[in-house]
């Protein structure tokens, strides 16, 4: 075991992380849902009637009633009835969004970590109930936190298995061809508000890329090979960071050449990989070991 | 030794969670919020898109006046599509022809029309709306464009 991932999870660091994660389940949830019903049902739609959400009053209502359950969350407050209420509400927005044709994926990594954060805890109250060895309540929120970090190494794990299964593992070999996916997302993207800023490079990179196949084809494996690995980053908090700061570079390229952005993925990678508190957190921790003052508490 | 060295390393992954959310995204693909995420899992020489006109032909913004983005209106005209696929007898999406994809992308239009937005922003689309397809071919390094009028309304 290293030092790093020795070192305990401070109540500060978990209340950075909570609060940062409330804020997105907030942001991510929409003010507007406007549909008129479902068309193609995808997940809770095809098993629950989700047509209330449709009305706006009622969206307004649970949007309410979600902010008053972030609050709780945060203050750690009542997480057995919190919990499920934020995945529910989650995964009904998301699947009401999914139903109208067209499959979106920024909203399922957000309702993948809230169902991962309620397994983690009700999987900790059914070992206090089988009489397993009591734990605090850190040790409790320490699982959501993990298995938070499962759920998002398993997104990009299945990312990476999809890929290699559609192409039965000839991407790489076929990844050059991606050239005309940025000529297609460069052009998506100027007919959505027709903004040409972005035409002139996207074609220049389009081809660069169609000439260059074969290095094209490493650049691209690396990306492949960053997802397959994912597993990797839950063997410590350095491992985690130095990997999601890889998965925030790659997000960052995609964006750039594909204009291709998921924002939540990244904030949920800088909150439970990179954790930018915890390291500043312990910068100082190591400042006043260094150079303590006479008297000083440790932090 | 190396082997021995690396397998301890996979050892030390913990990942019960891990394992079943991915073997769950694997297994029912798409049901909200699992996925499979097949976004770019496969690359092909030609792709398209799907953009929109007035009668006039002149290019509509999505998203400013249909509050769609340009890739969920292929998505939804791809959806739509593939139902016309399942009325035809081993019809494939390369086979379709432009009279055969015409109804997919009238009903696209149609619902942009229906759609809260379009209905609440008043008479926006009175001057007419078409579908155009947009199929991008790498050809020898180069890319060849070629664009089909779908549907009009």
């Amino acid at each position: 075991m290293t030092w790093l991932s020795a070192f305990s999870i401070g109540g500060l660091e978990r209340f950075a992380m909570r609060s940062l994660f409330a804020w997105v389940v907030g942001q991510h949830f929409p003010s507007a849902l406007g549909f008129k019903g479902f068309p193609a049902p995808n997940g809770l739609a095809r098993v629950l009637d989700l047509s209330l959400l449709l009305d706006p009053a009622l969206l307004t209502r649970c949007r309410y009633l979600l902010y008053f359950a972030l609050v709780l969350y945060v203050l750690r407050i009542g997480w057995s009835f919190v919990l499920p209420y934020m995945t529910l509400i989650s995964v009904s927005a998301g699947s009401v969004i999914n139903s109208q044709g067209a499959i979106s994926h920024h909203l399922q990594i957000i309702s993948l970590v809230l169902l991962a954060q309620t397994g983690a805890h009700f999987y900790g109250v059914f070992r206090a109930r089988t009489g397993a060895a009591r734990e605090n309540t850190d040790g409790r929120e320490g699982r959501l936190i993990n298995w938070s970090q499962q759920a998002i190494a398993a997104a990009y794990l299945v990312s990476a298995l999809t890929k290699l299964i559609h192409t039965k593992g000839a991407w790489f070999l076929q990844s050059p061809m991606m050239a005309v996916q940025i000529v297609k997302t460069t052009e998506q993207d100027y007919y959505d508000r027709l903004d040409p800023t972005a035409l002139a490079s996207g074609a220049a990179i389009a081809g660069w890329m169609a000439h260059h196949p074969l290095l094209v084809a490493v650049v691209m494996s690396s990306g492949l090979i960053l997802e397959l690995s994912a597993p990797v980053l839950l063997l410590g908090r350095g491992y985690a960071a130095l990997y999601g700061l890889a998965l925030i570079l790659f997000h960052e390229t995609v964006g750039r050449v594909m204009q291709l952005h998921f924002n939540y993925n990244e904030y949920l990678i800088w909150i439970f990989l990179v954790n930018v508190p915890f390291w500043i957190l312990l910068a100082l921790r190591i400042f006043q070991a260094r150079f303590p003052r006479p008297g000083s508490a440790r932090l | 030794m190396v082997t021995l060295r690396v397998l301890d390393f996979l050892r030390r992954i913990p990942g019960r969670p891990l394992l079943l959310i991915t073997a769950v995204c694997l297994l029912l693909r798409e049901e909200f919020p699992f996925s499979h995420f097949p976004m770019y899992s496969s690359f092909g020489r030609s792709t398209y898109y799907v953009y929109l006109t007035n009668g006039a032909d002149q290019p509509l913004p999505t998203v400013t006046t249909l509050g769609v983005s340009t890739p969920t209106l292929k998505k939804i005209y791809e959806s739509e599509v593939r139902r016309e696929m399942e009325r035809i007898p081993r019809a494939s999406r390369k086979s379709l022809s432009l009279e055969q994809r015409r109804p997919a992308g009238e009903r696209v239009l149609q619902r942009l029309l229906n759609s809260p937005r379009v209905q609440q922003s008043g008479n926006v689309l009175s001057a007419g709306l078409r579908l155009y397809e947009m199929r991008i071919t790498l050809e020898r390094r180069e890319f060849q464009k070629r664009k089909e009028l779908i549907a009009e309304l």
